[in-house]
């Protein structure tokens, strides 16, 4: 069991517990933005097909040439583009 | 080992890799956060000088660690991408940017709250704190320089520039305290020789320190998921991963 002697801190408690505070939600923070910039990329991304499909240049793999394949694996990175 | 480098190059298998281990990071890094805590603030013995204001340690220096982490990882991998042009190496320099830059604003902080009750001052323009309000502005100008550009490619390329020029702060920051008359306490941890600090407080200390560089790396995948993605959305092997 938590004594109030723990809670106290030896009399540091207002700097020690901000600290421990501070820190969680820290950590916290960046977890959910972590997971909302992953949403957020997802959904465009989701957008893109769904806009290319019905545009009708959606690319497949199959009809890729070689060079375009692997410019799009990231094999290949061409800056100028 | 070259075929092991260029498929890490790859955005498909970044982006497949970093989805596998992100949940097995996290939750290696509660485990020991979870530990490290619970020791450190409830079990570890008082400090004979500093008293319970000491178990501050256990969350200042694994925020300092990360913060010099985060920025040698960020220019490490914007000189990747810059001399061998993989551009998965800008995706994993703007990942760590924000993590990097909150764990700095975490040391800034706690170290305020710890130099309160120790040296009578929430902030004093010591060459350790400087450096690493330096290394903050550092942060947030390598990710207002990336989100500059009307083209994101010169983007990355001048936020990754500005991320190698500024990795001279990290030996600075590091060395400060032996370079400088400093307020701040020398090396405790990172130094030749035994960590002069007793095991009873030092395990608590490493297992925080596994589980902030645990976390980092879970948070770190989780955005360079988002980055690839953001980065991709127009290439072929997006349409399978989005609607797997």
């Amino acid at each position: 069991m938590m004594d109030s002697a723990f809670w106290n801190m030896g009399g540091y408690a207002r700097y020690v517990w901000p600290c421990i505070g501070f820190t969680l939600g820290v950590l916290g923070w960046n977890v959910w933005s972590a997971r909302r910039l992953q949403a957020r990329a997802l959904t465009q991304a989701r957008r893109a097909v769904i806009m290319a499909r019905s545009d009708g240049t959606g690319r497949s793999a199959a009809t890729q040439t070689g060079a375009s394949r692997a410019r799009s694996d990231g094999l290949v990175r061409s800056e100028r583009t | 080992m070259w075929t092991w480098f260029y498929r890490l190059a790859s955005p498909p298998y970044v982006y497949r890799i970093a989805g596998a281990f992100a949940p097995w990071l996290l939750l290696g890094a509660a485990l020991c956060i979870l530990y490290g805590l619970i020791d450190g603030l409830a079990f570890a013995p008082r400090d004979y000088q500093q008293g319970d204001a000491f178990r501050i340690i256990y969350v200042h220096v694994p925020a300092a660690v990360l913060s010099l982490f985060g920025y040698t990882l960020m220019a490490i991998a914007g000189g990747i991408a810059l001399i061998w042009r993989i551009k998965v190496g800008h995706a994993v320099a703007a990942a760590a940017a924000p993590v990097g830059a909150s764990f700095t604003l975490l040391a800034l902080v706690t170290g305020s709250l710890w130099g309160k009750p120790m040296w009578g001052t929430y902030w004093a323009w010591d060459p350790r704190l400087t450096s690493e309000l330096i290394l903050l502005f550092l942060y947030v100008g390598v990710m207002s320089l990336r989100v500059a550009f009307e083209d994101p490619a010169r983007g990355d390329r001048a936020a990754a520039l500005l991320a190698i020029v500024g990795v001279v702060n990290v030996p600075i920051i590091h060395y400060s305290v032996q370079w400088w008359n400093s307020l701040h306490q020398g090396a405790t941890i990172l130094k030749l020789g035994k960590p002069s600090i007793a095991g009873s407080m030092l395990w608590p200390l490493l297992a925080m320190l596994a589980g902030c560089l645990l976390f980092f790396g879970a948070v770190l995948c989780t955005r360079l998921r988002g980055e690839v993605l953001l980065r991709e959305r127009q290439a072929s092997w997006i349409r399978s991963a989005v609607t797997a």
